[in-house]
């Protein structure tokens, strides 16, 4: 019972570790001259600033697994110095920032440029290390970038580091030229008053928090999603890194279980049956539950050898897909592995090789291959002979073994049949002396042929 | 290989069959065998057409007497006599008119000679019918040489194809490839009879009895042939190989013989019966085939067969701490860029192969492939692969997982534990591997647990669950 509680614990642990994710949320904020300008009667830099602080205030209060940090862009050499690398990760990510957040604000004055895109790209390196946390970066500007960067060329590079980009444009209405620059990063909100900004601020934040799960079916060849316990992988679609490894696994209720992922970003799965079965360039919808539905119907091939064996090295079975070359996998006798249906050729490595084509393999019920327990040869010679030992079958010899110059007793395992031995005596060299011994072997029995 | 060979004929005269020696007899593949010969007789009333100035039924009858009476003294040699058309006329279409006249037996020269002389030609030509029936005219007896000769001037009468019953029943073992011999029969029945067995089309009497005189000779007579297995650079060097004698009708083995160099430094010649054609099996690695070997009779044939060999010698870089690994690690051997498996060799085990291109294949985890490996006229070209480590997995409870390689930068799946709990070992070659593994009891995909494990030659990781 100890060891039971103790198990449970141990995943418990495993699962705070690996599962319940930081979401981090980095605030582009525009310093440029331009937001000096006044909006509703407030200056865009304050009335941004300050709806900003109360928010992160809230949220860090209510949600102890978010956390914040601030980067300004054009706040720190005036318009005049065309400064377009003006840019400053002004408090870093961590927890509890609100306070920090608030007194940079307040030490900083709009004034210069506005290099939107040369911030967004130094923004990539404010995200720790992590590949765990849910990252997402929200641009508040006015709108005007000055330094001739183009954000669209950030997009996909945005995608692959699964950043989520909302832009927030603060007091103008949208010029076509505008709603081009920022289309290309998806979403962009157009801030037209106080109250506005802090709830799609607020909704924007809640998206990036918001669960977004996944369940896996595993379809069997009735369409059914009763396949499970197969290693999955799920890999990052454009650098093709792999994220998660998991054990594909049924819930309580028989259910794929459910999986919480970052929507962002497109994933690639790998089903690891044999062969993979994969689907790729898959987008989750963020804060809904996803199925991800494959085909992989899988059979069943029970390797049997009938009846007792002495311990020797278990006999290997070389699976291909029908008509195949490669090697699909080698599975030993007495053992029982999953395939995906279909047909395979099976090549039996005993003494002689026993081929069986176009096996087929369905969802039910499991397919079983019987072979016999091999019997023994023992071959004792008087003298040195040169010999090689056939298999007979349909009237056709086929060489089981060469063993070339024979002097001393020797025993090998054959299956059981019909065999030939043919030899001749080194002594003499005449090929008129060639003698053959026709014998059966039968399981378990050794069969002594006296050369 | 499917070349067509030459075959040479040295010499036309007798040698001594070392068979006669009864020391010989003892160890030899092939006793001395009964030869059982039927005669199957046309006696259909197309017989009665004249041949130069006689009936051809009387210049049969009178050549035919004459081969009896040289063969009626010879041991080891049974004779018997079937007809068919000599019982009812030819406008009643008795497609079942065949007879067994004599039946084998011992001093039956007399009678045979006899019924042929009370012949009265009438009916139509019955063939396959008759082949059918003269297969059960045989004693059952599987250590005689049965050989049917047909004699006849005319095509299968009945609509049944002649050529494929003879071949069936060559195929059942029910006689030897037969001779047939046409009396001066035009070119279309020609063709219709020629793929039953050996042909012989004669243009007139004296043709007839030197066709009868080639059959037996052929039929009464070993014959020899030398088969040179040649190396890379044609000379006859290579040896120790088994050769088997298919019947090119039959498919049936005939002879199986070591090939040897005897004392000269020469291939030994081996004694075949030149009643058939043989397909030849050199039963090298992997086996090379000869098609459609005719033979003369009482003569030294000489076929060249290039079987140039090298050797293949497999095993590891270094010892395992596990004797069972080495067993596990078989390589499977295939001709570059064919399919099949030529052979499966061992670590630690040497090979015979035709010299050529392999591609390897050893069943290592993840499997080792090595192709365009080249085997040279005597030469052992040695390969060598890594030794695997040994990755120890212990499973506190049983469960469900695998073990995934990196190769390149993609993991794939190379192995599926077993669902037991407790202590699993796999052999692994060198390299970077992710062990995946879920408890069965757990209803949580998130429970899953990873183990990043890097294997070295011959050392030993652990992995525990």
């Amino acid at each position: 019972m100890l060891k039971k509680i103790l198990l449970f614990v141990f995943i418990f642990l495993c699962v705070e570790k690996n599962f319940a994710q930081t979401s981090r949320v980095l605030i582009v904020l525009d310093g440029s001259g331009s937001m000096k300008q006044k909006f509703q009667q407030q200056v865009k830099f304050e009335l941004a600033g300050n709806i900003l602080v109360s928010f992160i205030d809230s949220m860090e209060r209510t949600n102890p697994k978010v956390e914040f940090a601030l980067r300004v862009l054009g706040h720190q050499s005036p318009k005049s110095q065309n400064n377009c690398k003006d840019t400053k990760l002004e408090v870093p990510f961590a927890k509890k920032n609100s306070e920090n957040i608030k007194s940079a604000l307040k030490r900083i004055t709009p004034q210069g440029q506005t290099p939107i895109t040369y911030a967004l790209e130094q923004s990539l390196n404010d995200f720790p290390k992590d590949s765990t946390a849910f990252n997402s970066i929200i641009l508040i500007t006015d709108g005007i970038e000055t330094c001739g960067g183009n954000p669209c060329d950030l997009a996909e590079l945005f995608q692959q580091k699964r950043i989520a980009l909302k832009p927030f444009i603060v007091g103008l209405g949208i010029t076509d030229s505008l709603k081009k620059f920022f289309n290309c990063l998806g979403t962009y909100y157009d801030v037209a008053d106080e109250n506005e900004f802090g709830g799609v601020l607020n909704a924007v934040i809640k998206q990036a928090l918001n669960k977004t799960t996944v369940q896996v079916n595993l379809l069997d060849g009735y369409g059914i999603p009763n396949e499970t316990n197969v290693e999955m992988s799920f890999l990052d679609h454009y650098s093709h890194k792999t994220l998660f490894n998991f054990v594909h696994t049924l819930d309580a209720n028989g259910n794929p279980d459910t999986l919480r992922l970052d929507p962002k970003g497109r994933y690639d799965l790998v089903v690891h049956t044999f062969p993979p079965v994969r689907k790729d360039n898959i987008e989750l919808l963020p804060g809904k539950h996803n199925m991800i539905a494959l085909d992989v119907p899988q059979g069943k091939l029970n390797l049997v050898i009938d009846g007792q064996t002495n311990n020797y090295t278990p006999v290997q079975c070389v699976v291909r897909k029908v008509n195949t070359q490669e090697i699909l996998y080698v599975q030993d006798f007495n053992t029982t592995r999953k395939y995906l249906a279909g047909d395979y050729d099976l090549e039996i490595l005993t003494l002689p090789r026993i081929n069986k084509y176009g096996v087929r393999l369905q969802q039910a019920p499991e397919t079983t291959i019987h072979i016999p327990v091999p019997g023994t040869v023992t071959l004792q010679p008087m003298q040195l002979v040169v010999a090689a030992l056939f298999v007979k079958e349909n009237n056709t010899l086929t060489k089981v073994y060469d063993f070339n110059a024979l002097k001393s007793n020797t025993s090998l395992q054959v299956q059981p049949g019909e065999y030939i031995l043919i030899f001749r005596p080194d002594k003499g060299k005449r090929a008129n002396l060639t003698q053959q011994k026709v014998f059966t072997v039968s399981s378990n029995k050794t069969t002594q042929v006296k050369l | 290989m499917r070349q067509k060979y030459l075959i040479f004929i040295l010499s036309l005269f007798t040698f001594h069959v070392t068979l006669s020696s009864s020391k010989c007899q003892a160890q030899t593949v092939t006793p001395v065998p009964v030869t059982r010969i039927l005669f199957l007789v046309d006696a259909s009333s197309s017989m009665m057409v004249s041949w130069g100035n006689e009936p051809r039924m009387t210049v049969a009858k009178r050549i035919l007497g004459e081969i009896i009476d040289t063969l009626k003294r010879k041991p080891n040699i049974e004779l018997g006599l079937r007809v068919y058309g000599s019982q009812t006329i030819s406008s009643m279409n008795d497609c079942f008119d065949t007879k067994l006249l004599v039946p084998f037996g011992a001093d039956n020269a007399g009678i045979i000679k006899q019924s042929l002389q009370n012949l009265d030609p009438k009916g139509i030509t019955p063939i396959s019918m008759s082949l059918e029936k003269a297969a059960d005219d045989f004693p059952k007896d599987i250590t005689s040489r049965n050989i049917l000769i047909l004699i006849t001037d005319g095509e299968e009468s009945c609509g049944t194809d002649p050529c494929a019953v003879s071949l069936a029943l060559q195929k059942s073992g029910a006689f030897l490839r037969p001779f047939i011999i046409g009396l001066n029969v035009d070119n279309k029945i020609v063709t219709d009879l020629q793929c039953m067995g050996a042909f012989f089309n004669a243009q007139d009497p004296v043709g007839f009895k030197m066709a009868m005189q080639q059959i037996l000779n052929a039929a009464l007579n070993p014959t020899f042939i030398q088969v040179n297995l040649l190396d890379i650079n044609k000379n006859p060097s290579e040896t120790d190989a088994v050769m088997s004698f298919y019947d090119n009708r039959s498919d049936v083995i005939r002879y199986n013989y070591m090939h040897t160099i005897n004392y000269k430094g020469i291939a030994d010649t081996v004694n075949l019966d030149p009643v058939s054609a043989y397909n030849l099996v050199v039963q090298t690695t992997p086996p090379v085939t000869v098609k459609d070997i005719e033979l003369a009779p009482k003569s030294i044939n000489k076929i060249d067969v290039p079987t140039p060999q090298g050797y293949l010698y497999i095993k590891l870089q270094g010892t395992t701490i596990n004797n069972n690994i080495n067993s596990k690690i078989k390589c499977l051997v295939r001709e570059n860029d064919k399919y099949g498996t030529v052979t499966v060799q061992e670590i630690n085990s040497t090979q015979k192969l035709i010299c050529g291109k392999y591609d390897l294949e050893f069943l290592t985890l993840p499997r080792t492939q090595l192709n365009n490996i080249d085997i040279a006229q005597s030469k052992t070209t040695t390969i060598e692969i890594p030794t695997p480590g040994v990755l120890t997995i212990q499973k506190s409870a049983p469960g469900y997982g695998g073990i995934l390689w990196l190769n390149g930068t993609e993991w794939k799946k190379i192995y599926t534990m077993n669902e037991f709990g407790g202590m699993e070992t796999v052999a692994l070659q060198p390299g970077t591997y992710k062990i995946i593994f879920r408890s069965k009891m757990t209803k949580k995909t998130t429970d899953t647990k990873e183990q990043l494990i890097n294997i070295t030659a011959g050392g030993t990781a652990s992995a525990k669950f």
